[in-house]
């Protein structure tokens, strides 16, 4: 069963700041239900390739292709259809959990109540709590809410474990595995060795890679 | 989409709500230089009266600066800037619903204020009424342009004189139609040119200033 058509295809990807390569021919295909790995050391770009290929940044050379599609040229198109989780949350301080997914209900057009997500990432005892108030771990699972609550066809996702306990890394996983079999796509940047049985590549940044 | 438009100003309102010192330091900034010329200059009237439109303005113009700075600071740190950019809907749009709130939270108060201002400043109740009404009419350009300048140096970090330099011409404009009329409804002359240039000024800064925005923003992501 395969919800998501599209695939990603990365060809010749470079990125420099100040004036030094970071990374350079960066090639892989990812399709439907395939997860990539991006391993590397500190400051070896996994969250500026992330970046990249969110459309946030544009590379210095090369070609991301969604679908076929340049994604220079079709961004909009393109950004609707991912996720992005970098090192921060995306939620409001101010704001409760439940504030913060009716805000970002609103802002990406959903409808429905986040209870039932709320509940299955075990906050909803926490749901009028402040997120300034909450811990990393409790806020790294409440951003987590809008990957559930949104189907997108690619997730990008920066360290996602970080601050999560055992049990929120067993959420993150479950909830991982289910968007692969209905066809979707991640790349997650991490240090830790994803514990998954799936279709996964592993793209190694850094010195001994460039 | 409208549901997002309310939505952002509604959750906007909210955390400023919540946060009473970040609206609240403006507003004491606008109210303290003001009065600070009347103790300076003397008993003078005269002078004062002259001056007053003026003095009004450029304060407001500064509680403005100093408010506009963070509007999408907090965002962009705490990545929700990201999920606006990967919005389905419109990112002009949703940067109207977060200048609108911006100017609800930082702007409104400034006007409202302005009446005991007026006071303060000894202005005859015809340009008092006009001050009120110019501000009202003038402030929301200050929100609108404002946030250009900040979209676009939302990602420069030590950057707190380059916004004002940036945005400080772009107010030129607004200052002089809104100092005008002030000091036409001073001399009992009609102020209806004056507020209605400032109108359109309005209008136009409405229009414009959330597609820049969000245009800033996108690149601005590219840092």
């Amino acid at each position: 069963m395969s919800e998501y058509k599209a695939h990603l295809q990365v060809a010749q990807l470079a990125f420099e700041r100040n004036q030094q390569l970071l990374f350079s021919n960066i090639h892989f295909t990812l399709r439907a239900g395939q997860v990539l790995q991006l391993r590397g050391e500190n400051g070896a770009g996994k969250s500026t390739l992330l970046r990249i290929l969110g459309a946030f940044l544009e590379p210095v050379a090369g070609e991301i292709c969604w679908d076929k599609k340049s994604v220079l040229l079709n961004a909009r198109a393109y950004q609707e259809s991912l996720h992005y989780l970098g090192h921060h949350n995306g939620l409001k301080a101010n704001l409760t959990i439940r504030e913060n997914c009716e805000l970002y209900a609103s802002i990406a057009a959903l409808t429905g109540s986040p209870d039932n997500v709320l509940q299955q990432l075990a906050l909803l005892h926490l749901a009028d709590k402040p997120v300034k108030l909450l811990s990393a771990g409790q806020a790294r699972r409440a951003a987590l809410a809008r990957l559930m609550l949104d189907p997108r066809a690619l997730w990008l996702l920066d360290e996602p474990m970080t601050g999560l306990d055992e049990n929120g890394r067993n959420i993150l996983s479950a909830t991982l595995l289910k968007h692969l079999s209905h066809g979707g796509m991640a790349v997650i940047a991490t240090h830790y060795d994803l514990d998954l049985h799936c279709d996964m590549q592993t793209l190694q940044l850094g010195r001994a890679h460039a | 989409m409208l549901n997002a438009f309310f939505t952002i100003i509604k959750h906007e309102m909210l955390i400023t709500l919540r946060s009473a010192h970040a609206w609240l330091i403006p507003l004491l900034f606008f109210g303290m230089v003001v009065c600070l010329f009347p103790l300076t200059l003397g008993p003078d009237t005269d002078v004062l009266k002259k001056i007053a439109p003026g003095i009004v303005w450029v304060a407001a113009v500064l509680a403005t600066l100093l408010s506009i700075e963070n509007i999408f600071r907090a965002d962009a740190e705490a990545g929700y800037l990201d999920l606006l950019l990967l919005s389905p809907q419109p990112l002009a749009f949703l940067m109207l619903a977060k200048i609108i709130s911006h100017w609800l939270v930082y702007g409104l108060p400034l006007v409202m204020l302005s009446p005991l201002l007026g006071m303060v400043l000894q202005l005859t109740p015809a340009a008092s009424l006009t001050l009120f009404y110019s501000l009202l009419i003038g402030t929301p350009v200050l929100s609108m342009m404002g946030a250009i300048g900040a979209a676009l140096t939302v990602n420069i970090r030590q950057q707190s004189l380059l916004l004002p330099i940036l945005i400080l011409p772009l107010y030129i404009p607004v200052l002089i139609f809104g100092t005008n009329a002030v000091m036409a409804a001073d001399n009992n002359l009609p102020v209806s040119g004056d507020l209605a240039l400032m109108a359109a000024l309005s209008l136009a800064s409405m229009a414009f200033a959330p597609l820049f925005t969000s245009l800033a923003l996108r690149t601005g992501a590219n840092q």
